[in-house]
């Protein structure tokens, strides 16, 4: 009951939220239209009126030359020549002195032609307007200007005319970045809703629920009492009150038996044996008595707390995707030794090395100071790390800034990692890490799509310092989570994988079945193709990193909605099996997609299948790794194989951006999407052939070993 | 929760106003951009006409009357200057800055351009830019016609104060509606709490009467806790009874 109360109220407050801010953006919309229509209308008039000079001069000219007014042949074409050059122009007419049609072109607009009699139009040859002004007449602005002859004779009247729908163009233009306004504002609004007050709300439901439960299940035990400052406490004291009734109604008949019983034999009631069963079944049935179990469960240790400033932390990152690989190529100096391509692709290269390489060491830190203390100091290194690269001054020292946020982000993802494993039991560890793995991949969601606005408008200098100022921000979060407690029992040593580990595992088949078939190929897609391949090739057919954080933003919708779905759908092996497969063959079949054409739709659908195919996937694989080495994870200990499975996979997200760089050198984006999807495609297949191989030898292996015994 | 709707609010009507302004200031760029292009395409192709006839570009004879003439139909124009690729002026309509040269900024705009207009905006120094081409297709020098953007700033401040008022309006607005709305919401649950608790209250004796009167969420656990206190104490009190009956002397 709690859970799908909880996520009602929450739906019930965030459609109320989004409500009132589409109603809000709606209203500003309609005055910002106004405002438009008010300050650029005049300023599209000069545009035209400057370029109407040109045709009236064209005019002049011929008659000049002794051509009468009305027989200038071609003028069509010039009209034409305007047309081109001032797209917008959606009518031109030329009127002689008495406001009478002499030639016209293109759409009339509706009572022009009264419009160009009228006194007030004819007077400009003597009051000729000023650059700018304009008149509405139907749908379209005319700008009407004087045709005089050298002489001052008085000649005829051009009239220009645009269409009121450039305003509405430029309005419509924005559509697409305010509805990504909106869905980030309704992630924002859940991750705020749960930041100030999902956590205490949940733990009150769950009070609350535990208690009908425990109520509706029989369970009348009287339970120690619990803090009245929680939510709902009025509530669950209703029902302690309810239940303490009953169990006291139950102690009353015990005690009155106990009295009946001690009476003489002849002034017992006949029926004693059986009233004293019925009281047996009902003791049976129901429970009474004490319990020391408190109703009241703990809010976690501060699990939730970390969600927030992980999400801030994250989301500064994620501004970086849309624009990272332009900003890099402006700030490019030429290496003797190494290709553009590559040079572009090395801060991706540099970070993911960091953070793979580094998580050891980094995890060694955390335990050392503490969680929340390594979260700090990653957040602070890391927001060093962004001021510095809005500053860089070319690729070299970009790269050392970049390399700064790589360590900081470690530090904070492997510090957040260890708080959620500190503060999670077994069976709800799962839970605890959908908490962590959610504030992830909202910020998946939000960064891309605001980074690619914030790049266009403002920049990729201040959008990296508002990545900056983000991270410095999530401090001020972090500072909430709790501090390491001095009782605090020591954690087991975890034991780091040892070389020889590696080699063990690197040729083991079925280990390097899931490692080197599914995980290295899907991070080497996922940053290959999404962090580098999609900002650039979108840059070069003349699209905005605005377009390209939509692109990025629609990988994460993505995830969050089917990852949750497909982890849900995992549950034996085979299942796992085909999840990956399937999974791998659609995020492949998403590079290819460019084949098809290369629109920005073709790569907004190429990104969508990447994304559904690796949220297929991804909880499927991290699972199979378990089920296909059980014997080494006996052998080595989980944690060991685990290390050397997510070190090798984040090698992948290395990999990726170098693949893709000398792919463009040999063939250019379209192919090196291509090639790249076309790979992890044949991945795919190759790993549901070799997993039915697998199953196979499995089968077949213990009827051999029957006959044998 | 009025926090968050202060906080959502914000940063919706924040951005979309930001967008609206940002949209306005470039297209009132393009605007402007375009407007001084359209002469400046004249006069490029004027030059490329006379360099076609075999005349110098150094010594277009006619060209200086016809700067005049073009700066002269639009008052956004200061000055037109044509220079060189090495930013080494060659006409104006301006003598003396003529002998000063271009600005850096302009050269180095252009540079960058290549064969694309180009446009720099430096106070009084803001400049939109075409290239010339001779007949082989090569970038002999610029055409520039410079502008002050004084005035261009003037009008862009005065949109962004308008934008910024409404902004702000709708920011007011929308927060107290969405923290009443928010408010609203949170009430409707501390209802069906309270309906809950004044049944408990009453207790399951009283309950069949009134239990279709409660709805919502609660509804269905508080009739099962209710269904299984009833059966229990009518159980006990049925023993008691019992008891009690069969008792005595």
């Amino acid at each position: 009951m709690s859970r799908s109360y909880l996520r009602a109220i929450y739906l019930r407050l965030a459609g109320v939220v989004m409500l009132v801010i589409v109603l809000a953006l709606a209203v500003g919309a309609y005055a910002s239209h106004k405002v438009f229509e008010q300050r650029l209308a005049p300023e599209m008039a000069s545009k035209v009126a400057s370029g109407g000079a040109s045709a009236r001069a064209v005019l002049l000219r011929a008659m000049e030359h002794s051509v009468a007014f009305k027989e200038i042949y071609g003028i069509e074409q010039t009209f034409d020549e305007l047309k081109t050059a001032i797209p917008d122009v959606a009518y031109i007419a030329v009127t002689d002195a008495s406001g009478a049609v002499a030639y016209e072109r293109f759409t009339r607009p509706t009572g022009v032609l009264e419009y160009f009699r009228r006194p007030e139009v004819l007077a400009r040859f003597d009051n000729p307007p000023p650059m700018g002004a304009t008149i509405r007449v139907a749908d379209q602005y005319l700008v009407s200007l004087p045709i005089v002859s050298t002489q001052q004779q008085r000649i005829g009247m051009l009239h220009i005319g645009v269409s009121v729908d450039f305003i509405s163009r430029i309005v419509t233009d924005m559509l697409f970045d305010v509805l990504v306004v909106l869905v980030v504002a309704l992630f924002v609004t859940l991750e705020l809703l749960h930041f100030l007050a999902g956590q205490r709300i949940e733990t009150a439901l769950q009070v609350l629920g535990d208690s009908f439960e425990r109520g509706a299940g029989g369970d009348f035990r009287v339970a120690p009492p619990q803090g009245s400052d929680r939510a709902f406490a009025s509530v669950v004291r209703a029902l302690e009150g309810v239940r303490e009734r009953v169990n006291r109604s139950f102690e009353a008949l015990v005690l009155q038996l106990e009295a009946v019983g001690r009476r003489p034999a002849h002034e017992r009631p006949a029926d004693l044996d059986a009233t004293r069963a019925g009281m047996l079944e009902v003791a049976r049935r129901f429970q009474f008595g004490n319990t020391t179990q408190a109703v009241e469960r703990g809010d976690e240790g501060g699990l939730s707390k970390v969600r927030a400033p992980l999400f801030a932390f994250i989301l500064a990152e994620e501004l970086t995707r849309p624009f990272l690989p332009g900003y890099v190529k402006d700030l490019l100096v030429p290496i003797p030794w190494l290709s553009p391509e590559i040079v572009v692709g090395l801060p991706i290269v540099l970070f993911m090395l960091i953070v793979a390489l580094g998580q050891p060491w980094m995890g060694a830190y955390s335990e050392r100071v503490g969680n929340r203390q390594a979260m700090l100091l990653g957040a602070l290194i890391a927001a060093a790390g962004f001021g510095a690269s809005a500053m860089a001054g070319s690729v070299l020292d970009l790269l050392i800034w970049r390399s700064l946020c790589a360590v900081g982000y470690g530090l904070v993802f492997v510090a957040a990692q260890a708080h959620v494993l500190e503060h999670s039991d077994g069976p709800g560890r799962a839970r605890s890490f959908a908490v962590f793995i959610g504030a992830i991949m909202v910020a998946t969601v939000c960064g891309p799509s605001i980074g690619g606005i914030l790049a266009d408008n403002i920049g990729e200098r201040m959008t990296l310092a508002v990545s900056a100022l983000l991270a410095l921000g999530s401090t001020a979060a972090i500072r909430l989570m709790p501090q390491v407690p001095e009782e605090r029992a020591p954690r087991q040593g975890v034991n780091m994988p040892r070389l020889r580990d590696f080699g063990a595992l690197l040729v083991n088949g079925r280990f390097m079945l899931v490692t080197g078939l599914a995980a290295i190929p899907a991070k080497i897609l996922l940053t290959g193709m999404c962090f580098y391949l999609v900002p650039l090739f979108l840059l070069s057919i003349g699209s905005t990193q605005s377009v390209a954080g939509r692109v990025l933003m629609t990988y994460g919708v993505v995830m969050v909605l089917v990852s949750p779905l497909a982890a849900s759908l995992a549950t034996t092996r085979a299942r796992m099996e085909r999840l990956v497969a399937a999974g791998l063959a659609v995020s492949g079949a998403g590079g290819m997609m460019l084949l098809a054409g290369d629109h920005v739709l073709w790569v907004f659908a190429a990104v969508f299948l990447v994304g559904l195919g690796q949220a297929m996937s991804m909880a499927a694989q991290s699972a199979l790794v378990r089920e296909h080495c059980e014997r080494e994870v006996a052998v080595l200990g989980e944690p060991v194989v685990y290390g050397v499975y997510r070190l090798l996979e984040r090698m992948g997200n290395a990999l990726g951006p170098i693949l893709a760089a000398l792919l463009v050198m040999a063939m250019g984006y379209r192919s090196s999407f291509v090639v790249t999807g076309a790979a992890v495609l044949a991945c795919g297949v190759l790993f549901a052939l070799f997993t039915y191989l697998l199953q196979r030898r499995a089968v077949s292996v213990p009827r051999v070993s029957v006959r044998a015994a | 929760m009025i926090l968050v709707a202060v906080l959502v609010c914000l940063f919706a009507v924040g951005m979309a106003g930001l967008l609206n302004f940002f949209k306005y200031r470039a297209t009132s760029d393009r605007l402007i951009k375009d407007r001084l292009v359209v002469t400046g395409a004249g006069i490029e192709n004027s030059i490329r006409s006379s360099l076609a006839l075999g005349m110098q570009f150094s010594d277009l004879g006619t060209l200086p009357e016809m700067l005049d003439r073009e700066r002269s139909t639009d008052l956004l124009i200061r000055t037109i200057e044509v220079f060189d690729t090495e930013g080494n002026s060659l006409y104006s309509t301006d003598r003396l800055r003529a002998m000063r040269g271009v600005p850096a900024a302009w050269v180095a705009e252009a540079k960058d351009a290549g064969d694309d207009q180009w446009m720099v905006k430096a106070g009084a120094n803001s400049a939109v830019g075409l290239p010339i081409k001779n007949s082989f297709g090569l970038v002999i020098g610029q055409v520039a016609l410079r502008f002050d953007d004084a005035q261009l700033r003037e009008s862009v401040m005065g949109v962004a104060r308008e934008l910024a008022l409404i902004s702000l309006v709708l920011f007011v607005v929308s927060a107290t509606v969405a923290s009443l709305a928010l408010m609203a919401v949170m009430n409707r649950m501390s209802k069906d709490l309270r309906v809950v608790e004044e049944s408990l209250v009453r207790g399951p004796g009283g309950a069949p009467a009134s239990m279709p009167a409660i709805r919502g969420p609660f509804a269905r656990p508080l009739r099962r806790f209710f269904d299984t206190v009833r059966s229990a104490e009518s159980q006990i009190a049925a023993l008691r009874s019992r008891l009690g009956q069969g008792s005595g002397p």
